[in-house]
């Protein structure tokens, strides 16, 4: 009986270390897996990484102070938490080199003017009328309403499974005379394809 | 190895886990600017970001009435937007008073519902109800309204019998600026607000003033005039309201949210009722009636580690009330506490409890006679969110147990399971709630009725018990795609020991030269309910958002364990208090940018033993944007007819008939 205990206690510890090390050794992949932050705070950065992967024509906003030339003009629109925040942003050392410019301004000529255009929630009912202003014009236009990139919105941030993910209408984007990055379009989902 | 070691070494890893779980990083955007997309869409949200998705994954009957409804509706006060909200049943019996329940039991003395304010109970433990007249709020500060109907007691504690309703104004974050807003109408006299919201670096504030004048209705020629009124002519149930608050919602850390909100109101209403003069008649009165008061409450919600997130909350709210038959002081403490522990093991777990003192000093009358009195009310919960299926199915056990004075602990139990797929969810829920009793049962004497030589007398002497509901919940809820939600709700409610009225003519004794028919306050009925909630939400386009809902109720209650005539009249009386079936439609139209059309169409059922007809309601409103910042809006209420019986007089005040209005309003904004 008592080599059985023995047996039993050799197996309990070999069982705790094995538990240990898989805990110890998985706790670094688990940490970087699940950074967790503010849905304003993300999605304001996933605007300007969205930013970082347009193309305008070349008679418009350029990216980068070093050219002389002002930087993309975002205009926030009906989201003063998302606009707080990129206004925090613009300043850091990381946005410095693109020369971003922020507003939230109702005007048409502001609406018509910006190189982004980010339609907040609350815009739910309106946004097509929104769109309908800057049509055809080089003006990147987020949005987290449900089912704007379908509706004719270039990049739509979704909430899904506690993430976010994004739907790039490129069929919109073309039209406007903008380029996003392939590397930006395999991560997310493309709608609007000339195939489609 | 003993087992003190096994447990020892058990220790250690949960320490090893606790540790490699607190090294998860809570990321500010400095951290997340240095990720690439990749790692960015790896990122999980916090709760608090889930906004309306957590609703969806919610074993309950929710519903979220937005800002934005309440604007588009037209709406004037809290109740009036609570009628977007399907289930609910708002009836109006004069311009002042409201009646506000869900799954019937519909009495402006409605006392099976909790209501919040932002984590402040709205409801008077005098009488377990709610004095809507002083609830009042900018609407355009009101950030939600959550309505959760069945019991919720085991979450949010006593009164939650029959439901929740949750209005959360708007952090001051997004208040920031100078808004002013008014209009005026043929019932709305006058009414105009003002806010302006600034900033610090750390922290956001509002302040602001509301106003308001509102006529009374119109006389209902089927009430007896003994106020020698003119018939057609608008009655004296005006109101005058005038508030003032401020809001402060301060970072003191990316782990620590504190908000302070305080609001303090005068309310002058007029109101025709009648008193009961012992042995000789009732005798009408007109007067005015004035109410004021004033509240403060401090939030504080921290990380304490990570995914530990504590939360407290303690709030005084001082309470005056001058009406015909009493007058009431009341102040109230009250302090909650809850803790929601890191999930562990696939159990989520949330531990609270809460205190309140509520202290009433009453001013009798001729007619009542209530003491002061203190009431203590303490708690302790716990609630268990245990995922069985990892982002499929939940189930979610939770205990309250909460001691109040009169009967002591009482438990309320629920248990909750819900299956969610991408495109549907579905759930069902067993639940136990219970509404405590309160003051005027444990201690009030009202003359109700009287006639030469005699006079009725409503008695609270304390027999009453807790009224007990035990439920039975399944819904549906359907969203294919973002824009459409569907959900449907079939209930089973069993009510024991509903509290009514036992009118005991064989206890009637003399007092003076008069005879007192006693009519004592106690659980004299049981009774189930049982119905269907279907509810729509569809934004068809961009520019028409459409909705409808419908509710069948069918009751039935038994004398029991009284049986007499008044209790069988009760039992009747209680199945007829709302109507079985009533549908709402209502449409938000965008015809072009700048303009707005919205239309509210109910339709309700005879009720109340056919003495109010069954009515249907159209409520329309245009808006317009001219510029940006200004917003002009036309509201017409009770389109379909000139005017409208919506509910039966009360023991306070006499009914009136609803009227046809229309106001013009205009808002502006400047930031």
């Amino acid at each position: 009986m008592i080599c059985c205990y023995k047996s039993l206690r050799s197996f309990l510890y070999a069982c705790l270390v094995v538990l240990l090390l898989s805990v110890m050794t998985t706790a670094p992949v688990s940490a970087a897996e699940r950074v967790r932050a503010g849905v304003s705070d993300l999605t304001s950065v996933y605007i300007f990484n969205f930013i970082r992967f347009t193309d305008w024509p070349a008679n418009n906003a350029e990216k980068g102070p070093e050219q002389n030339k002002p930087g993309p003009l975002i205009n926030v629109l009906y989201d003063q938490k998302i606009h707080d925040t990129l206004q925090s942003i613009v300043s850091k050392p990381a946005a410095q080199p693109l020369g971003l410019r922020l507003q939230s301004c109702q005007q048409t000529s502001c609406i018509q003017n910006s190189s982004v255009l980010y339609i907040g929630e609350s815009d739910r009912g309106h946004f097509g009328q929104l769109l309908e202003l800057v049509e055809g014009k080089p003006v990147l236009t987020i949005s987290d309403i449900p089912g704007f990139a379908e509706q004719g919105g270039m990049i739509e941030i979704k909430y899904h499974n506690e993430k976010l993910t994004f739907v790039v209408n490129l069929k919109a984007v073309e039209g406007a005379g903008l380029y996003i990055s392939a590397q930006l379009l395999q991560l997310g989902k493309v709608v609007g394809r000339d195939n489609e | 190895m003993s087992i003190k070691t096994i447990g020892g070494s058990w220790f250690l890893i949960l320490l090893c886990m606790a540790v490699s779980a607190y090294a998860e990083e809570y990321a500010q955007t400095d951290v997340l600017l240095d990720m690439d997309m990749q790692q960015l869409m790896n990122v999980t949200v916090t709760s608090a970001g889930k906004r309306n998705e957590k609703y969806y994954s919610t074993a309950a009957a929710v519903y979220v009435i937005s800002n934005d409804d309440i604007r588009r509706s037209g709406a004037m006060s809290i109740p009036e937007a609570l009628r977007l909200a399907p289930g609910v049943e708002v009836q109006q019996p004069n311009a002042n008073q409201f009646a506000v329940s869900i799954r019937g039991h519909n009495d402006v003395f409605s006392d099976k519902l909790l209501v919040l304010m932002d984590g402040r109970a709205l409801y008077s433990p005098t009488f377990s109800g709610v004095w809507w007249l002083v609830q009042n709020y900018p609407l355009e500060d009101i950030d939600h309204i959550e309505v959760i109907r069945g019991p919720a007691g085991a979450v949010w504690g006593s009164n939650a019998v029959n439901g929740v309703i949750n209005i959360i104004t708007k952090h001051a974050r997004n208040t920031q600026g100078f808004m002013l807003s008014g209009g005026a109408g043929t019932e709305e006299k006058g009414f105009g607000t003002l806010r302006y919201g600034w900033n610090s670096e750390q922290a956001n504030y509002r302040a602001y003033a509301m106003i308001e004048n509102r006529d009374g209705g119109i006389y209902d020629p089927a009430v007896a005039n003994i106020w020698a009124m003119k018939p057609g002519a608008d009655t004296p149930d005006y109101r005058k309201l005038g508030q003032a608050g401020f809001r402060m919602d301060w970072n003191a850390s990316h782990l620590t949210q504190v908000s302070l909100i305080g609001n303090t109101y005068r309310v002058k209403e007029g109101a025709f009722g009648y008193l009961a003069r012992a042995g000789v008649s009732n005798t009408p009165f007109i007067t005015n009636n004035n109410y004021s008061g004033s509240n403060m409450l401090l939030h504080l919600d921290h990380e304490v580690l990570r995914d530990t997130q504590l939360s407290a909350q303690v709030y005084v709210d001082r309470s005056r009330m001058e009406v015909a038959l009493l007058s009431e002081t009341r102040d109230t403490l009250d302090a909650e506490l809850q803790l929601d522990l890191p999930e562990f093991f696939r159990q989520s777990i949330s531990v609270g409890g809460g205190y309140r003192l509520s202290r009433a000093d009453i001013t009798n009358s001729s007619v009542l006679q209530l003491a002061d009195a203190t009431n203590v009310l303490y708690s302790l919960f716990v609630q268990d969110d245990i995922t069985l299926i990892r982002d499929r199915l939940k189930l979610t056990a939770g205990l309250k147990a909460e001691h109040n004075q009169y009967t002591g602990w009482e438990m309320q139990p629920s248990l909750r399971a819900i299956y969610t797929a991408d495109q549907w969810g579905l759930w069902a829920a067993a639940s136990r709630a219970l509404r405590m009793p309160n003051m005027v049962e444990n201690g009030q004497t009202l003359d109700v009725k009287a006639g030469p030589g005699y006079v009725a007398r409503l008695i609270g002497d304390g027999r009453m018990r807790p009224e007990q509901v035990t439920a039975y919940e399944v819904g549906l809820r359907l969203h294919p795609h973002d824009d459409l939600l569907f959900q449907a709700t079939a209930f089973k409610m069993f009510y024991k020991g509903v509290a009514d009225t036992h009118l005991d003519n064989a206890a009637a004794f003399v007092e003076n030269t008069y005879l007192v028919v006693p009519i004592y306050m106690t659980n004299v009925l049981d009774g189930n309910a049982q119905g269907i909630e279907l509810d729509l939400t569809w934004q068809a386009k961009t520019w028409i958002k459409l909705k409808g809902s419908y509710t069948h109720l069918r009751s039935h209650y038994q004398p029991a364990p009284i049986n007499d005539a008044e209790t069988r009249y009760s039992a009747y009386v209680l199945r007829e208090q709302t109507p079985e079936n009533r549908y709402h439609i209502g449409a938000s139209i965008n015809p072009g940018y700048d303009i707005e059309l919205d239309l509210n169409f109910s339709h309700w059922d005879r009720f109340k033993r056919d003495r109010v007809a069954r009515y249907n309601r159209l409520d329309a409103r245009i808006g317009w944007k001219p510029v940006d910042g200004v917003e002009l809006s036309l509201v017409g209420k009770n389109l379909l007819q000139a005017t409208h019986k919506e509910d039966l007089e009360s023991t306070l005040e006499a009914s009136t008939l609803q009227q046809q209005s229309y106001l013009f309003k205009a808002t502006y904004r400047y930031k």
